[in-house]
């Protein structure tokens, strides 16, 4: 028992005498303040979501790399009761931005009018969203408009007249409205198109999305696209089985899998609807730099910046037909000018999308 | 054109049950001797990362296969160590694991592969291969249904013969089952219970692995995080469908299956999303009260030797 305690005491006088010379020699200091460098915090729910929040990260990555600052990612977790008190560490900590994502964004800008010094930038907002502090920003992006265009694409490759598209999530708006813009374009390029519309009901699980997948070219669709994250990976298997196109979401996910270990699914993926997040953070922070930022607004992107779109790579040159490529060229030119309007969620009632999507799928 | 839809109907049940059945016979074999393992999820987790990390570097499935089995008892025997051993509660200790599990396979695949989602770009793994049945393909339809499945389709089948024959017709099943029923019974014949309590844990360990290694290596062939999503726990709630019978597992497999393949098919037939997605968990409940209803006028038959209805119609008849 003596000894017990004689090695105890040692114990907790190495650690004192070991702490104190760790404080000699480092005296703890904020490194934003030591180096001088303006500090980025990315709060996201998780990176590895094949989606938005890792475009998100390699903007920041960018960013960082451009103009010399310190950027961080801090990942939440799924647990919304914990992300005001780990948004307050943050601003705590000292920090000059926090970027959030759409389901942390009103965690964050409780704290906006208490830390006048952080700007807090929010993006894959919806347009509607209202922002009353002078230290907030948003960024909304019409993924509507670029689904339109992969919509058009869709319906023009098809031989069968069914084309078809999976959400993640059926909770999600923003999902909502990639749907309603995908399925009006089919519309619009062929009006007697016939587009099935199903969502996963676990976001991110891959078996779930491709036995949906299948299921859905089992009654005849041929060109398919996804819109969930992780969980389109299985999409792209259910395609490369059937023997049917993919459209791919958020970045060129073709390119992706054609440098990776499996290329065989990158042959699947015709073309790939395109939100840039990545490159708008990079551009906000352009004009952040240059000083003409806008704060206390919401930036809305779409088709006419360029920030949503479809990849024009060689699959979608060799299977949609070039009266079909002409019309989308068109139809670009007609988003920017206003002559098209491409139908949104956020500007019907969820009856009158789901009333939409039903009728689009009736032969 | 209509039977057509009809065989692809059935055969996505059978695809969709194979984990399954696996995940509901690996909770019948530790239910049996009384030690019911909750962590199926997090080891069909580990066994699907396994099974992927080792057949990309060996290029081999069966490695892959054997490795994401030995990955999933590796699990059981460190769980069975904590319980048996030094003691701690099974069922905090499974719910540990599985937590575990979900943040330590993301962890390891983010090492190996630096991605956090999904090990498909990093590593080209191999996939188990589909089997024809010889005979049974040639006949029209029937044929389509049975033949054409993965081979851990028919392992699958052929481990409910072997888990009955297992628990029914052998000597450690007999000690098995014994040790669930009466542990103290089983001490006093100078039988080592903590052993009988390991060998089932270990077997639920290898069921466990076999449905991971569906998961990641036939369904799909790569990793993702959470890949597994909860049917390690659908195969629990099987097992008390079927109280802890392997064939009636089998059955109740193919109802959680048929209810699945429902769903996805209903989709398609312009139902509400949400009144879809309901049907699995629905369907669970119905079972859950046919069976007790079942269940009940069973015991009451063997007890009183008439059904119930037939007792209040002689009662009131006697009044």
């Amino acid at each position: 028992m003596k000894k017990a305690i004689r090695i105890f005491i040692f114990l907790i006088a190495a650690v004192l005498v070991l702490s104190c010379v760790a404080c000699d020699k480092e005296p703890a200091k904020p490194s934003g303040e030591a180096t001088g460098k303006k500090k980025i915090t990315l709060v996201v729910q998780q990176l590895g979501d094949m989606a938005y929040n890792d475009d998100a990260w390699r903007g920041v990555e960018e960013v960082a790399k451009k103009y010399g600052y310190e950027a961080k990612a801090l990942e939440v977790g799924a647990d919304q009761s914990k992300y005001g008190s780990m948004i307050l560490d943050v601003a705590e900590a000292g920090t000059d931005y926090i970027l959030t994502a759409t389901s942390i964004m009103d965690y964050a800008f409780e704290y906006a009018p208490r830390f006048p010094d952080i700007k807090f930038i929010a993006f894959d907002t919806t347009a509607t969203v209202e922002v009353s502090d002078p230290n907030i920003a948003c960024i909304s992006y019409l993924q509507n408009e670029g689904s339109f265009l992969a919509g058009m694409a869709a319906a023009g490759a098809s031989k069968t007249g069914v084309i078809a598209c999976v959400g993640g999530v059926n909770t999600s708006p923003i999902i909502h409205d990639f749907i309603a813009g995908y399925v009006d374009g089919a519309l619009y390029q062929n009006p007697d198109i016939k587009v099935l519309t199903a969502y996963s009901s676990v976001y991110g699980d891959a078996a779930q999305m491709k036995e949906i997948a299948t299921a859905q070219a089992n009654s005849g669709a041929d060109v398919i696209f996804q819109i969930g994250g992780p969980g389109g990976l299985g999409v792209f298997q259910a395609c490369m089985e059937k023997n049917i196109w993919a459209v791919g979401v958020d970045s060129d996910q073709r390119a992706v899998y054609k440098e990776s270990e499996n290329p065989e699914l990158a042959d699947v993926i015709m073309t790939s609807m395109l939100k840039k997040v990545g490159e708008s953070l990079i551009w906000t922070f352009d004009k952040i730099e240059d000083g003409s930022m806008k704060w206390g607004e919401v930036v809305i992107l779409g088709v006419a910046e360029d920030s949503t779109g479809i990849v024009e790579g060689d699959l979608y040159e060799a299977n949609v037909p070039k009266e079909v490529r002409d019309n989308i060229e068109k139809a670009k030119e007609d988003i920017k000018n206003g002559t098209i309007k491409v139908k949104t969620y956020f500007e019907m009632t969820h009856e009158q999308f789901e009333e939409f999507i039903q009728d689009a799928s009736k032969p | 054109m209509d039977l057509d839809w009809l065989v692809e109907f059935l055969f996505t049940i059978i695809r969709l049950s194979t984990p399954l059945i696996f995940a509901a016979l690996g909770a019948v074999i530790s239910r049996k001797a009384g030690v019911l393992n909750l962590a199926l999820e997090g080891m069909m987790l580990v066994a699907a990362l396994t099974g992927v990390v080792f057949s990309a570097i060996t290029q081999s499935w069966i490695v892959g296969l054997l490795t994401a089995v030995l990955g999933s008892m590796l699990m059981a025997t460190i769980i069975s160590y904590c319980f048996l051993v030094i003691k701690t509660d099974l069922y905090l200790t499974c719910i540990a694991t599985n937590m575990a599990s979900i943040g330590g396979t993301v962890f390891v695949m983010f090492l190996l592969t630096g991605s956090k989602a999904t090990t498909a770009e990093a590593l080209r793994s191999m996939s188990i291969p589909r089997i024809d049945l010889p005979l049974i393909k040639d006949i029209p339809y029937i044929g389509d249904v049975l033949s054409g499945h993965n081979l851990l389709t028919y392992v699958s089948f052929a481990m409910v013969f072997f888990a009955w024959f297992l628990i029914y017709k052998t000597r450690i099943g007999l000690r098995m089952r014994a040790v669930g029923e009466a542990p103290e019974a089983v001490e006093s014949v100078g039988i080592s219970v903590p052993k009988i309590k390991y060998i089932s844990f270990l077997l639920s360990g290898v069921f466990a692995g076999f449905g991971g290694a569906f998961m990641s290596m036939s369904y799909v062939t790569w990793f993702s995080r959470d890949m597994v999503a909860g049917r390690g726990f659908i195969g629990m709630s099987i097992m008390n469908i079927a109280n802890a019978s392997p064939v009636g597992s089998l059955g109740a497999s193919f109802i959680f299956g048929g209810a699945d393949a429902t769903a996805k098919y209903l989709q398609l037939q312009n139902l509400p999303t949400d009144l879809v997605f309901m049907v699995p968990y629905a369907v669970t409940i119905i079972a859950l009260t046919v069976i007790s209803i079942v269940r009940i006028r069973r015991e009451d038959r063997i007890v009183h030797g008439k059904s119930l209805r037939r007792k209040k119609a002689t009662e009131k008849a006697a009044e």
